[in-house]
């Protein structure tokens, strides 16, 4: 599903090139639970935000269900980013000034589906994720693990087949953490795949591959 | 729908400054176009004069006293006519422009009025033409100058009672209308301080062009006929002021290169000292503009950054702010295109009093300039700050 091949990411430092991704060569098949390991600034973050067609980059191929996305619009990024992937970010990435719902709504207004079907989609979603009494909350009225659930919710409100989880545990304490895991697990059960960034190698244990990322190279 | 529950979400913790921001562009903008529909109603009259041939002629007004006023109201129309006539037959002069009405006419319950000239007037002033003053040869055709009378059309008929004449009425023939804001030349201002505007009022009636046979068929019936208070003399080289001196002591002639002239420093005073206020006022408005939109912006930066997550381009980020932005000006731009649409008609009913000043579609315009204004802010505001923040440098900086 997922074909990375001689990617490179640089980031220009004054003059000279700061390599963050070099030469990363990377093959996920679909339906699997992989977990990128590595030390803080070893280019984690970098290396997902490509998969997640967030960020472009600087030359190397990168096929996705076999089509070449690293030469296309921004426009056609959002598509698929919007279709078939789904963010689960450390520090969840929600507005917190909304409602519950509606961040869980947030793929749909950008994605084909009718207006009327809105509502009805993200209540499924955060049934799923089982905090469905919190819909008409405002975001930051919720707790760290309730508020990673809502994430998850709006990660998977559009039924993606690639969910994107940069140390989604990293704000929680280990036992919420856990809780997202399973979360996660049962989701690439149903067939999902997933991809975890962690330095964390209890939530590692959880992927059925774990891929090590060192300085920017696979290890 | 989807993309207007986006664009709620954008604004929706910003509506108060975005309201006091509209208020005072409103405000702004309404001040502005005043101002230029005061200057766009001079600038009609000053074009007439100006135009002419200005070497000779005299306008001459007149100071009376409201005893001098009731004499001379209740002069005989034929003692007045004689005056003209003298003074017309002088070797000095080239023709005296009067200006005759029929003070008293009624159409239903409404005065209106009719206002009687010279066709060589007509000739004098040829940019008069221009509102609609295209006559014909018919001695009873009449050009219709109020909207009151829209109804009638070129080729209709319309029927005057005339006041001195009972119940008699005089039909008279459509020719056309006098344009908006309806006003003709009709000498009826007096007073020392003439410009050009003097000569000119809303006459609220129809204008006709003097001939033998329609003033035989109104005397016939007895119509009370008034010469306005103001006349013109066009003198042939030498100005002979003593000949106008002799037969009226009230006279008070100004060269109309002078009024002309008057009128120049009034537009420039208008300019000067008038337009600096809206202009001042609408620079604070703008100014006040960038730095809410900017604001609104760093605010929401964090929410588009999440949209784009979620699979919202880039392109379509910068729409939801650039609506956003522009709902705040399109709402004070709506209410004054309403005004000045609705204005012409609201004075005429007389629910606020407007003369003086000309609405129509340059007005608008000077509208759509300031809208334009705002629409380029909001685009240089949010490409700017698209370009300076993006959503992939706020997601990662929001987590680091
Ligand atoms: N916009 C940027 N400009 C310059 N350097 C950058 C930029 N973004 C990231 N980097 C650098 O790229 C390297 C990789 O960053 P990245 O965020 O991918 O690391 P990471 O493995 O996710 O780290 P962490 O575990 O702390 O999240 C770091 O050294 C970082 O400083
Ligand atoms: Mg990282």
């Amino acid at each position: 599903m997922i074909k990375l091949s001689n990617i490179n990411k640089i980031y220009k430092v004054g003059n000279t090139d700061f390599y963050a991704l070099n030469d990363v060569s990377l093959e996920i098949k679909k339906g699997e639970f992989v977990a990128i390991r590595g030390a803080s600034g070893s280019g984690k973050t970098s290396l997902l935000n490509i998969i997640g067609c967030l960020d472009n980059c600087s030359s190397g191929t990168y096929l996705l269900n076999d089509k070449d996305v690293s030469k296309i619009s921004d426009g056609q990024k959002s598509k698929i980013r919007n279709e078939q992937i789904g963010f689960v970010l450390q520090d969840f990435a929600l507005i917190d000034s909304q409602s519950v719902i509606y961040n869980v709504k947030l793929p749909l207004l950008f994605g084909r589906g009718s207006f009327s079907t809105l509502n009805r989609k993200a209540r499924k979603a955060l049934k799923l994720v089982g905090i469905s009494e919190q819909a008409k909350k405002k975001a930051n009225q919720l707790s760290g693990g309730q508020r990673q659930r809502v994430a998850i919710a709006r990660a998977i409100v559009n039924w993606p087949s690639l969910i994107l989880a940069d140390e989604p545990t990293g704000q929680l304490d280990s036992k919420t953490g856990m809780q997202i895991m399973e979360l996660l697990e049962a989701l690439n059960e149903q067939g999902m795949t997933v991809i975890v960034v962690t330095h964390d190698d209890k939530i590692a244990s959880y992927a059925s591959r774990i891929i090590t990322i060192s300085d920017g190279k696979i290890v | 729908m989807k993309f207007l529950t986006a664009l709620n979400s954008y604004i929706r913790d910003s509506v108060l400054p975005m309201i006091i921001l509209a208020i005072m562009l409103t405000f702004s903008i309404l001040l502005l176009v005043t101002t230029v529909a005061q200057v766009g109603y001079i600038m009609y009259d000053y074009d007439v004069v100006a135009s002419a041939e200005l070497d000779n002629a005299y306008y001459i007004s007149n100071v009376m006293s409201a005893e001098e006023f009731n004499e001379w109201y209740i002069t005989p129309y034929d003692e007045v006519s004689e005056k003209f006539e003298t003074m017309r037959s002088d070797p000095s002069v080239e023709s005296v422009f009067t200006v005759r009405s029929i003070t008293s006419s009624f159409y239903g319950n409404r005065q209106l009025s009719i206002v009687i000239f010279e066709r060589e007037m007509l000739d004098y002033f040829p940019e008069l033409k221009k509102s609609g003053l295209n006559f014909t040869d018919d001695p009873y055709g009449c050009i219709l100058a109020t909207p009151e009378l829209n109804s009638y059309k070129e080729g209709d008929t319309l029927e005057m009672s005339l006041s001195g004449a009972g119940s008699a009425t005089q039909a008279l023939n459509v020719l056309g209308h006098v344009s908006y804001p309806y006003h003709g030349m009709t000498f009826s201002s007096g007073g020392n301080n003439i410009d050009v505007s003097s000569l000119f009022s809303e006459s609220g009636g129809v204008f006709m062009l003097y001939s033998d046979e329609l003033m035989a068929t109104l005397m016939e019936r007895n119509a009370e006929i008034k010469y306005n208070p103001g006349y013109m003399v066009v003198f042939k080289d030498a100005p002979n002021l003593d000949l106008i001196f002799t037969s009226d002591e009230q006279a008070i002639p100004f060269l109309l290169r002078d009024v002309v002239e008057t009128s120049k420093t009034l537009i420039r005073e208008i300019l000067t000292d008038t337009l600096p206020r809206p202009l001042f006022l609408l620079a604070s408005a703008f100014i006040a503009y960038v730095s809410t939109t900017v604001l609104m912006f760093k605010k929401k930066e964090g929410e588009l950054a999440v949209n784009y997550l979620c699979g919202c381009s880039r392109t379509k980020c910068g729409l939801i702010a650039f609506c956003a932005y522009n709902l705040i000006s399109i709402v004070p731009v709506i209410i004054n295109i309403i005004v000045v649409t609705i204005a012409p008609e609201l004075h005429w009913q007389g629910t606020v009093n407007l003369s003086g000043y000309k609405f129509d579609s340059q007005t608008i315009l000077y509208i759509f300039g300031c809208y334009a204004v705002t629409a380029l802010i909001a685009v240089i505001v949010t490409v700017g700050s698209m370009a300076k923040h993006t959503p992939i440098t706020y997601l990662r900086g929001a987590r680091e």
